[in-house]
């Protein structure tokens, strides 16, 4: 059920209830008052007839034994007087002598001839006087005062009604045109949602919304760029095995061996590639399946240094104050971080001893931290460092390095930070946590 | 034909270069869009090879830049961007050709050509001159139906004025299109190629004018030339 139709339906009938109970109390006290003011009048001219007979000289009555009185009948009322001899003296109506036969003091109902009547017997100084008024006449009563009431309430009520409705339909208005708006829209169209004209309750949602499809957006830009430059980084070196091939086909001797070696140099860069690019999906893949693990500092910096060549260990200064320090990271994949980092220093800053490693602990966690003494790079370029794909010149890496080992440090809660190294040159550190011991 | 190849990865680089000598094609490789600009301001080249994704920024804009400045050279733009919005945002933008990464090198030497043959104003892929044929792809030239064998810098003149005939061509537009841009040219050796080619086609094959340079000679002066020899 829509929202509106949920809304008027629960609003109506609460309404329509609520003023029917009103309704339907109003009327009970009415009847009641009416009731009892009818009474009281019937009680109050039985007094006032007995009040006037009583001032009367005995004679009076006696007199009028004979011819009756006769009293001329108020409107809807009758009354009869009767003598203590229980003759009747004084009367309103000659033909209402069964109505009005005198009875038990107090008001009552009596039915004569198919007519219900309202009777109060009053009895003083001997006199009875009874007085009596048709109960139908007092319905037709009641009926005229409730109709007089009940119009203006079902006007109250059909109009609140209406009113409900529009009300509704008014204020539900932006959630129809927001409506109407998604409607319109292509499923994968990612322009914003208008905002103009909504409520302000609305606008959090939509607001919520169009930051939504702004990040999906970006994310699919970032998806697509992802796509081209991997294509790139695929196809580059897949062309220079071909164009090679092809060469050292029509080559001969030292040409062909020449067009050969560059086509295994280009096979060992798509390699490179390839694996970088697994490694990285794999960090970026599911986490669950894979236990967490933990390394050694030491361990660590020594199997980095062996995968980076037999003279590694000259050309990089380590500086590593504490020894055993356990991370919060699989071995292999810091070992893999670390070796991207000094790879990376010594491609920029190649000279014997111009790259240091320093090993800080913090509160945090271990720093490793990676400075080279290189070109290093102006501001825009910093922080694009980490990005994948991206590369300083003509550099002849994959571009992936970097973004690997923040993608790495970001899965197991660590942290890469870039810096200039003054005068000149890098610092790349990376931040992991320890593991917490037992 | 001068190739100017605008690619950042030397193994690409070198291929292209080494595949692209067998078609007679002087080939000169830059990595960077700065590097591809100061070299087309200062040297004549007959057809660009443009890769995309360069270090300092995507190959397109150097393109649009070019473009928009008038530059009218062809440009075969190299890519390993395969959608088909791709191709046409760079056809769009300016580029004569589209090849994708990888590609074949015979394919390659083919679409250059076939870019500086409609530079040219020409719908066949034969030169046709007097009685002289040449075929720019096989490196084929015949006089008269027999084939003549001329050394490689000496076809390469030929083709260049075969290619542009009836214009008028400065020994440095020339020189351009001989050598590269780090090769050192003896200072009369452009003199021994025409020479030598005067000889062996006929003194009217190229024609000097005076001041200006020299122009590709009249069809008629071809067959005097072999009759002389």
């Amino acid at each position: 059920m829509s929202l509106r139709n949920r809304l008027l339906l629960t609003l109506g009938l609460t309404l329509t209830l609520l003023w029917g109970l009103a309704a339907a109390w109003l009327m009970r006290d009415l009847h009641e008052e009416l009731q009892s003011t009818l009474d009281q009048r019937l009680a109050q001219s039985a007094r006032m007839a007995a009040g006037l007979v009583g001032t009367l000289p005995e004679n009076a009555w006696k007199r009028a034994e004979r011819p009756r009185l006769s009293i001329p009948a108020i409107a809807g009322l009758a009354c009869q007087v009767r003598s203590p001899g229980g003759k009747v003296i004084a009367r309103t109506h000659g033909d209402l002598d069964d109505v009005l036969a005198p009875q038990a003091s107090g008001h009552s109902y009596r039915q004569v001839d198919g007519e219900y009547w309202r009777v109060f017997t009053y009895r003083q100084d001997g006199l009875t006087i009874t007085t009596a008024d048709r109960v139908n006449e007092r319905d037709r009563l009641l009926r005229d005062v409730l109709l007089v009431t009940v119009v203006p309430f079902l006007v109250a009520l059909v109009g609140s009604l209406v009113v409900l409705w529009a009300g509704i339909r008014r204020g539900l208005r932006p959630l129809s045109r927001l409506q109407r708006s998604l409607a319109q829209r292509q499923p994968n169209a990612l322009a914003p949602v208008a905002t103009q004209g909504l409520t302000a309750e609305l606008r959090p949602l939509v607001d919520t919304l169009n930051a939504l499809l702004l990040r999906i957006q970006r994310a699919l830009a970032r998806e697509q760029r992802f796509t081209n430059d991997a294509a790139h980084e695929l196809r580059t070196p897949l062309t220079a095995i071909k164009t090679h091939l092809q060469i050292a086909r029509r080559r001969e001797g030292e040409a062909a061996r020449q067009a050969q070696t560059s086509a295994e140099e280009g096979v060992a860069r798509l390699q490179n590639t390839l694996e970088q690019l697994l490694m990285l999906a794999r960090l970026e893949g599911d986490h669950e399946d894979q236990p967490p693990g933990d390394s050694l500092s030491d361990a660590v910096v020594e199997d980095a240094l062996a995968a980076l060549g037999p003279d590694a260990r000259d050309t990089f200064l380590i500086d590593q104050p504490e020894q055993g320090i356990r991370l919060a990271a699989p071995h292999e994949l810091v070992v893999t971080a670390l070796r991207n980092l000094l790879e990376n220093a010594r491609r920029f800053s190649p000279a014997r001893g111009s790259v240091r490693l320093i090993l800080e602990q913090g509160d945090a966690g271990l720093d490793f931290m990676v400075s080279d003494r290189g070109p290093g790079v102006d501001d825009a370029s910093l922080a694009r460092l980490t990005e994948r794909f991206w590369r300083h010149g003509a550099g002849r890496g994959s571009g992936l390095g970097l973004a690997i080992v923040a993608t790495l440090a970001e899965r197991f809660g660590g942290h890469l930070m870039v810096d200039h190294n003054r005068p000149h040159g890098l610092t790349v550190t990376l931040r992991l946590p320890k593991a917490v011991p037992g | 034909m001068h190739v100017l190849l605008i690619e950042d990865d030397d193994l690409v680089a070198t291929g292209i270069q080494a595949g692209l000598a067998d078609y007679d094609a002087v080939v000169d490789p830059v990595m960077t869009l700065a590097d591809a600009r100061a070299a087309l301001r200062t040297f004549s080249s007959d057809v660009v090879v443009l890769d995309l994704g360069l270090p300092d920024g995507d190959g397109l804009n150097l393109l649009a830049e070019w473009r928009a400045a008038g530059v009218n050279v062809p440009v075969l733009v190299l890519t390993a961007r395969d959608r088909i919005s791709d191709r046409v945002t760079g056809l769009q933008g300016g580029a004569d050709d589209y090849l994708l990464k990888p590609f074949d090198l015979d394919e390659l030497a083919a679409r250059l050509q076939a870019l500086v043959r409609r530079v040219a104003g020409r719908s066949r892929a034969l030169i046709e001159h007097g009685s002289l044929r040449f075929d720019p792809l096989a490196r084929r030239l015949t006089l008269d139906e027999c084939e003549i064998s001329l050394p490689r810098r000496e076809l390469m003149l030929l083709e260049v004025f075969l290619q542009a005939p009836g214009s008028v061509l400065t020994a440095d537009q020339l020189k351009d299109r001989l050598y590269g841009m780090n090769d050192e040219v003896e200072s009369n050796a452009l003199n021994v190629h025409i020479h030598f080619l005067r000889r062996k086609l006929g003194s009217g094959v190229i024609e000097t004018v005076r001041g200006l340079g020299y122009r590709l000679g009249d069809p008629a002066a071809i067959d005097a030339g072999q009759r002389n020899e």
